[in-house]
Order: structure tokens, then sequence, then C-alpha cells
């Protein structure tokens, strides 16, 4: 019997590395073990509400005071029923994972849609508003505080931000918007308020309660 | 291994500067195997076996020229593109070993585990309640890509208000996919008047809870319906009450 062993080349033998890695590739993407697209955590977070497939809209690096800690990105991803804000941050053993989300149920309700959203439990992050709105005679939204002051015994109210639809991104005919409020107002979301999103579409006036202490 | 043999393994494999020391190897063997061939070959024939391996060596050549021309053959390239992938695939391996026995392995084994209907009793009833009859069910609904599992019920009565009923219906939530994680089940909203009373194990790859259902005073309905709806999916499970099987 022959003693000969065939020697294999340096291509066959990278060859071979490379379909070891693509059974590997697969066996992770079946299992969901790793997620190296955004899009797939934002999935992930989205099964956990029943989402149909959501598509990114807004993607923006976070505004960040001057404590820690660093966070990863902000997204907008949206489908016909939800609209979602997530924090999304990469981390080297199981990749892209959401952090903290905010849903929306569009199908509740009229355009426009909006949500409240901190993207991180830091007392160093901003808050930020999110919103979608279809509605071609809605030209800007605006949002109003109300709060009380640490030394007063009466609330206040005042305006916070204003966002208009030339500034917003713009997409088949809807614009959308994920911003961060004023630095003060997000460090007093922490102690006692109410956040209301206002606007003005053709029927009038409308109001929307974003957040409410105890509401 | 035959001296001989050695020294000329050892001669081609010095002009091979691009071999690593797995690949001198792997040539020398290879080389090895051809010379104790042609050695075997004229040995069969009546060549003596000193000279026989003497004529195998020189019939192969000059080693230098071989080391050249096998030198030429080795592609720096592959070496690195081979070396790229191995280590591409250990890390894709200590993912999948980290994966499946840190964080992953639990809600697979969970939503496998609904599926096939493994769900655990209904808890204990709730705090001034007796449970007066219970029934199994086996209603599996739709719900977006995931599918909400009935698996029982029992009839729940105020200890001090023995007028005052409730079914309370168990319920499991598994994704289609088993290795995709489910609805929870305290992301549906639920109709006509019934609420999740408790919910184990969320984001766990199963979302497991009960449902709680207040029943008119007095009445024994023949069935009740169960709806949900939330970000665009709904369901509706119709439940028939068989009373003298709950009793």
């Amino acid at each position: 019997m022959s003693r000969k062993k065939h020697v294999l080349t340096r291509r066959q033998r990278a060859l071979r590395q490379g379909l070891t890695l693509a059974v590997l590739i697969l066996l992770v993407s079946l299992l969901h073990l790793y997620r190296p697209l955004p899009g797939q955590a934002l999935q992930a977070e989205g099964d956990l509400y029943g989402l149909a497939p959501l598509q990114t809209v807004l993607t923006v690096q976070p505004e960040e005071t001057d404590g820690p800690p660093r966070l990863g990105r902000l997204c907008l991803a949206e489908n016909d029923g939800a609209l979602m804000a997530a924090t999304l941050e990469f981390r080297p053993l199981s990749g892209w994972e959401v952090t903290m989300d905010e849903v929306v149920d569009c199908t509740k309700g009229s355009s426009p849609q909006c949500g409240f959203f901190r993207p991180s439990q830091s007392a160093y992050s901003y808050a930020y508003v999110f919103g979608r709105v279809d509605d071609p005679d809605v030209k800007e939204i605006s949002f109003r505080g109300v709060y009380r002051p640490y030394y007063g015994n009466s609330y206040e109210e005042e305006a916070v931000l204003t966002i208009r639809r030339e500034t917003a991104v713009g997409r088949d005919g809807a614009w959308y918007f994920l911003t961060p409020l004023p630095e003060v107002f997000s460090q007093q979301l922490q102690l006692d308020l109410g956040l209301y999103a206002v606007w003005w579409s053709a029927d009038g006036g409308e109001e929307a309660v974003l957040w409410e202490l105890n509401g | 291994m035959d001296p001989l043999y050695s020294r000329f393994c050892n001669e081609v494999c010095g002009h091979i500067p691009r071999a690593t020391s797995r690949e001198r190897g792997d040539i020398a063997r290879e080389l090895t195997h051809h010379l104790e061939d042609h050695a075997r070959q004229l040995a069969d024939r009546g060549v003596e076996e000193g000279a026989a391996a003497d004529r195998a060596v020189q019939a192969m050549g000059d080693p230098s020229e071989i080391g050249a021309k096998w030198n030429a053959q080795l592609s720096p390239f592959w070496l690195w593109m081979g070396r790229v992938l191995c280590v591409a695939g250990m890390c894709l391996s200590f993912v999948i070993f980290v994966g499946l026995y840190g964080e992953r392995f639990e809600p697979i084994l969970n939503s496998l585990l609904a599926r096939v209907g493994v769900t655990g009793p209904l808890r204990d009833p709730p705090y001034s309640y007796r449970s007066v009859g219970e029934m199994e069910l086996d209603l599996r609904c739709p719900y977006g890509d995931s599918v909400i599992y009935l698996y029982g019920l029992t009839v729940l009565q105020n200890i001090h208000d023995p007028d005052e009923r409730a079914l309370r219906i168990g319920a499991v939530a598994y994704h289609r996919d088993p290795f995709r994680d489910s609805v929870l089940l305290t992301n549906i909203t639920w109709d006509g008047g019934a609420w999740l009373s408790y919910w184990a194990s969320p984001a766990r790859g199963a979302s497991a809870g009960a449902i709680t259902i207040p029943l008119p005073p007095g009445s024994l309905p023949e069935s009740v319906v169960l709806t949900g709806s939330s970000f665009g999916n709904s369901f509706r499970a119709v439940i028939p009450l068989d009373w003298e099987a709950i009793s």
C-alpha cells in the first residue's frame, strides 16, 4: 500500500479555510448569535414588539454633555405600523445591540406621530424627540414643556423646541426628525414635568402628550 | 528515515525560503515518500537496498533546482489569505461558543420547548383567589411573525366574594423562527377587559404569562373571545368553555 499523502497547496488550504468560515458564518446567521449590521439589531428589538421589518430612515450621532458615557448611534426606523427610536451600540462579542428604545404605535391616531426618547440612562445624556409627519399641511411642530422649578410651588411652561419641515429629513412625501431637546430642558426632564407636541394642521391646532410625570 | 533521504530533503528545503516550518515538514515527507517508492521499485527489480536508495536520490535531480522551483510555487498571498481566514474562523468559533453557552442558549431552548407544548403549569392563584376548575387548551394564534399559544385555563374565585370570578388563561408567545425572540406579551394590548396578570422570562426566546378575564357574576358563558393588538398586528381566539369538564 502506498504511503503517499497529498500535500495541500497554499491556495487549497486557504480555500478550505474559506469554506469553513462560510459554514461558521451560516451557523452564526442562522442562530442570530452575532449582528454585524445595525439593522439586524433593530429588527431583533422589533421582534419583541412584534414589528414587521423596519426600515432605517435616520441615523444621528448623539449629542453628549461633558460627562460619560460615550454612546453608540441613534436610529429612527419605521414600518407601516410603528416608529422606533433606538440607541445602537457595537459590542465586539455580540455585534450591534439596541440598548434603549422607544416605539410609537402609528396604527392609533393620525399624523404626525411623535415620541419622546431618552437614549441613555445616564444623567449626562440629552433627551430626544422624534417623529414622522405625513400631513402636508403641517409645516412645523413645537414642543412645550411644563415643569416645576426646584424652589417653586407653581408649574411653569416654556417653549422648548420647534422643528420645521425645511430642516427635517424628507422621504416619500413625509418628513422625519430625531432632535435633542436643549440641555437645560433635558436635565429638567428628570425632575418634574410634562412634554407636549403642538402643531397646526388644516383643521386647526392639535396637541399630543409625549410624556407626563405619572402620566 | 534513511540518512541519505534526510540529507537530500534538508538540501531541498534549504532552497525554499518562502516555506513555513510546517510546509517544510510536508515537503520533506512528500519527497521521502517519492524516494522510498522509487527505491522499493528498484529493490523489487533486484537492486541491492543501499544502491537502490542512492539511485533513487540521484534520479530526483539537483536539490537546489527542485527547491528553487518549489519556492517559486509558494505564493505569499495565499499563505496570508489562509492565515486571515483561519483567525476569522477562530474568532467566529469563539463567538458561537460564547453565544451558545451565554445568553443565546436559553432563549433558543425556551422557544423550542414552547412550540412542543412544554410551558409549565399555570401558577398559583393570586392573593385572595382560589382555583375552582381548570381545563387544558391547545390554541395557537398567529400574531405577526410570532405565535401565541394558549395552553390552559383556570377558573378563579374570590375567597371573600364567591360571585367574583375570573378566567385565567395560560399563554406563551414564540417566534416562528426558533432562533429569534418572540413578541413580549407585555407589548400587546388586551381587549375586552382582559389583562396580563403576570409574565415570566421576558426576552428569553419565549414570553410566558397569564391573561385574566373577569366573568360576569352568575354567568356560565359558552365561550370567551380573547383579542389582542398592537403595532398593526392582531389576533382573535375563541375559547370554548365546557363547564362540566372544568368543574
